[in-house]
Parts: C-alpha cells; sequence; structure tokens
C-alpha cells in the first residue's frame, strides 16, 4: 500500500525503523490478503470424476476431484482419489499422478477476478484466477488507500460460540477475516482414549515453505523461533496473528495401536471467538494417517472443510494426495524436519 | 509541545484549522521480547454514535488494513521510529463515525502467556498527514500498565464539528475479547 506510494511527501522524509527482514509478525501483503501470487488459482470445482457434483450448489466442495496439482494449490476439492482397493480402506498413490487440471467446461465458472459476471449456471466450480497475478483492488481513496475485493464465496460462515457439524453434505465453512486472524485456531480430538491418536498438521506458507507438525517429531514451525503451527498438550494450534504467512493447511490423524486401529471420536476446531467446528473421526483400521481437515486463506478468510475422506494412507501418501509434495520422507511415516 | 497526559485532550482543527488528515502511530519498545513483539496488534475502531462498531468492515488491523470508507488506513510497514501507523483522512471520515479508536492487543495465538505490563515504554503520537509534521505526542503509557491484555491508546472524536484527539491509556484485563464485546465487533 504505502511502500510505493507517492502522494505522500512526508513519507518520503521519514525513514523506515527496521529493516524488511527484520519486520515483526509477517504483516499482512501490501496488495492483500488475497490468494498468493505464485498460487494464483483456486479451483473449488468438483471436476473430473465421473459423475459431477449435484448442481444444485453454486458452489459445491463435496465430490471427490481431480488432483490438485502442486502449482495450482487452492483446490479445496477432494483429494485424488486413487483407484479403490478392494479393500476399501487403504490409499495408494503409486499410479496416481496428478493430471492437469480439468477446465470445468460444462460447469458454472465463477472468475472473482474478473468484472464479468459468472458464467451460466449449471455447473460446480469456483475459479480465482487471477489474470495478472494479483486481484485488482475494487476501490481507491484519493490519497491512494485501496480496499481490495472482497468476494462472497458463498459458503457457510458460523457465529461466535456457535457449534456447526461439518456433515458429507456440508462440508465446509468460510471463517470471516476477523475469525480468521484472532488468537488462535485449536485443533483437538475427543475420543475414548486420547493417547490411541494424535493430531498433526502439513502445511504450506504464503512463501511456499511446506513442512509438518507433528507431536514428538516436530512440535512447532515453520520457524521454531517464531512458530505459527504448534503441537499443543490436545492437539496442534495455528498463532492467526500470522494468518498473513500461511496459505495453507490440513489437518490429520495418526493412530499410536501398533494395528493402526484409529479410535472413533470426533475433531474439534475451535476459533477465539468459541465458534466450534466438528468431524466425526471414524474409528476403523488405516495405512497410518488419516486426513481430517483442510482449511486455505482466501483473501484474508479462512475455508475450512472436513474431508469426510474415505482412503487412509501412509502419512507421506497422505501429504501427497493433498498436494503437500515438497517434503523429504525418512520413511513413509516419518518425515524428514 | 510537552507531552499529553492520559485522559488530556486537543482540539486538533483549533489548533491547525486546514488539518484534512492525521497520522496516528504508536512506538513500543518490548525489550527484546519476542512473544511480545510478534503479537502487539493495533486496531482501529470506527465507532457510531450508539457506540457500537459501524460495522465489522469498519475495523481496520493487519488482516483488513482499510476501512469500508477507505478514509482509515493502516501501513503494511510504518515509517519513523514508530511500530505501527494508522493514516485517518478526518475528511473522508463518515458523518455516521462518532469517534475513531485505537486499541494496543495482545494477540493471545502465540500459546506464550505476556502482558502489556512487560512493556518497556508506550507512546502515541499524532502527524500531519499533510506534510508528516508532528502534532502530539503522548507521555509513556506502559508507565501504569500491570496485568492488561488490551489498551484502548487514544480516540479521535467529533465535537462541536470539529476532530479532537483524547489520549486514554485505558486497559483491559480481557484483551481482543472485551475490545470486541465493547465495541460490537463480531468474533
Amino acid at each position: 500500500m504505502s511502500g510505493t506510494r507517492t502522494d505522500l511527501p512526508y513519507l518520503r522524509s521519514r525513514r523506515l525503523r527496521r529493516p524488511a527482514d527484520a519486520a515483526p509478525a509477517a504483516p499482512a501483503p501490501a496488495a492483500a490478503p488475497a490468494p498468493q501470487t505464485s498460487a494464483s488459482s483456486l479451483d473449488l470445482s468438483a471436476p473430473s470424476a465421473p459423475d459431477p457434483a449435484p448442481s444444485s450448489s453454486s458452489l459445491d466442495l463435496s465430490a471427490p476431484s481431480a488432483p490438485a496439482p502442486s502449482s495450482s494449490p487452492l483446490d479445496l476439492s477432494a483429494p485424488v482419489s486413487p483407484e479403490a482397493p478392494s479393500t476399501g480402506s487403504s490409499l495408494d498413490l503409486g499410479s496416481t499422478d496428478p493430471a492437469a487440471p480439468s477446465t470445468p467446461s460444462g460447469g458454472t465458472s465463477l472468475n472473482l477476478f474478473d468484472d464479468e459476471e459468472p458464467a451460466s449456471s449449471g455447473g460446480t466450480s469456483l475459479s480465482l484466477d487471477a489474470p495478472s497475478g494479483a486481484p485488482a483492488p475494487v476501490r481507491t481513496s484519493p490519497r491512494g488507500h485501496a480496499r481490495l475485493a472482497e468476494h462472497d464465496l458463498g459458503l457457510p460462515s458460523i457465529r461466535a460460540d456457535e457449534r456447526r457439524l461439518m456433515t458429507e453434505h456440508e462440508p465446509v465453512v468460510a471463517l470471516t477475516r476477523m475469525q480468521s486472524a484472532a488468537g488462535a485456531l485449536e485443533a483437538k480430538v475427543a475420543v475414548p482414549n486420547p493417547s490411541e491418536v494424535v493430531l498433526g498438521l502439513v502445511f504450506e506458507t504464503s512463501d511456499g515453505r511446506q513442512s509438518l507438525v507433528l507431536p514428538g517429531l516436530s512440535q512447532q514451525g515453520p520457524d521454531p523461533r517464531r512458530p505459527i503451527f504448534r503441537a499443543t498438550s490436545s492437539g496442534v494450534a495455528v498463532n492467526l496473528r500470522r494468518i498473513p504467512g500461511v496459505h495453507r493447511l490440513l489437518l490429520f490423524a495418526v493412530p499410536t495401536r501398533p494395528s493402526k486401529q484409529l479410535p472413533g471420536g470426533t475433531v474439534t476446531v475451535t476459533t477465539y471467538g468459541g465458534s466450534r467446528l466438528e468431524a466425526p473421526l471414524v474409528a476403523g483400521p488405516t495405512l497410518g494417517a488419516q486426513a481430517l481437515m483442510t482449511a486455505y486463506v482466501v483473501e484474508g478468510r479462512l475455508v475450512i472443510r472436513a474431508e469426510h475422506d474415505p482412503y487412509s494412507g501412509t502419512l507421506q501418501q497422505i501429504c501427497a494426495a493433498y498436494g503437500y509434495r515438497e517434503i523429504s520422507w525418512r520413511d513413509p511415516y516419518t518425515p524428514l524436519v | 509541545m510537552s507531552p499529553m497526559a492520559k485522559g488530556a485532550n486537543i482540539a486538533l482543527q483549533r489548533e491547525l484549522p486546514n488539518l484534512t488528515g492525521v497520522v496516528f502511530g504508536v512506538d513500543w519498545e518490548t525489550g527484546g521480547e519476542r512473544v511480545l513483539d510478534d503479537n502487539l496488534t493495533l486496531l482501529t475502531v470506527l465507532v457510531g454514535a450508539n457506540g457500537q462498531a459501524l460495522s465489522p468492515q469498519h475495523v481496520v488491523y493487519f488482516n483488513q488494513l482499510v476501512s469500508a470508507d477507505l478514509s482509515t488506513a493502516q501501513l503494511e510497514q510504518a515509517l519513523g521510529s514508530d511500530d505501527e501507523q494508522v493514516e485517518v483522512e478526518l475528511s473522508e471520515v463518515p458523518d455516521e463515525v462518532a469517534k475513531v479508536v485505537f486499541v494496543l492487543y495482545l494477540s493471545e495465538g502465540s500459546g506464550s502467556s505476556r502482558h502489556l505490563g512487560q512493556l518497556k515504554s508506550l507512546v502515541v503520537r499524532l502527524l500531519n498527514l499533510d506534510g508528516g509534521a508532528s502534532i502530539i505526542s503522548s507521555v509513556d503509557l506502559a508507565d501504569d500498565l500491570t496485568s492488561e491484555s488490551a489498551l484502548k491508546l487514544a480516540e479521535l472524536y467529533r465535537h462541536a464539528g470539529q476532530w479532537k484527539l483524547r489520549v486514554l491509556g485505558m486497559g483491559y484485563s480481557s484483551g481482543l475479547a472485551g475490545v470486541a464485546k465493547e465495541y460490537g465487533v463480531p468474533l
């Protein structure tokens, strides 16, 4: 905002106090807390699956979809659905390289960075592709202050102190800017024996770094001195004061039993204002990890989706399925952090 | 001009008849306490006659840098000696806005407990938006702080058709939640 302004003469006479690389607490990007320029597309489509999602919703996030290419990471659709093994309980990603994202040909394509009206009805995709890689401000004050586009994503919201069960039919909630910036977002799991499961996070920062937080292995990240993500005594948390530095994350569960059996229970995500999102933790065998929820930062707002993923996998497979491929692994269950 | 004490006010446009905008700056010293540095947050609320924020879009902070009416904008990176700065174009502030309140709070998302009483110093100042000349600065507001987690620093308010500034230094023990409750900001 102010960095390139030329209409305030006094700014030129005021010196920067801190060097840019020592700026505290990562201020919001000048252009806006908008989709990242390096990852400028948000594809919420439910596209190349053989059976398209129901067309009743203008924005459908529920159907399994084409894999998210790593260069186009804003994809709130379900992850790669590998060929379902006969047992129906495993995830084999060995032969599921992501295909190029399909163009939502028959559906509604809503481009939030154009002034044009969305394309015709009947479809289920929302694209935030920005032609120039950055959204254009919608209005500018005489002194050059620009308020950036704030689109109605058409997604459910949640009030303070409200509880919301994120079902397969309504798996998505968009937080407000304030909910996305106040205090911490805390994830916990409620099960009969808490020692039977741990929660972890894999994340991508706005500057493209990917890493994990996993209790006992990596307590916080990405920078241990100034962490955004951290393990807590009962789960994991995101410091939302640093939300401008967050691009996306995946919450997952790792069973601790030798049998890799997940206990049944509930996963909860709470905001500073007491909003609580709930999703079932389904009891059953796993291959080592189970994806639970994803979250993307869209124009400064966290959009959270309960994945209801029928497949488990090794932790490495789960991360890859959701597009976190910039992580090295000691073995399929242990990231190199 | 000597530093303004808590509770003191100044009639800005009586002192500066041509004043159309101001820069509100906050300068704090944490003594190198990283958690404090990383979680101190400036929040500016455009408040109506009913004492409530006009709307959630009339709250300016790091995740919403410009108010809905474009009158108030937080700089991405403060200039000069301040840690945070907000520009207010007084002539552009909507008539429904009775006052503009500046609040400093400690974000509670880090998992580490801190309070504003740990600040070594905390001074606010006002500059002329046109030219950057200093108008006023406050006394050190950190002197009387103890366990507060949020602090009303100052407010710009309308009086007899003109803008005045009052230095406040009023603390909350309930952090952002208390501020949000007072001004009707949904969390």
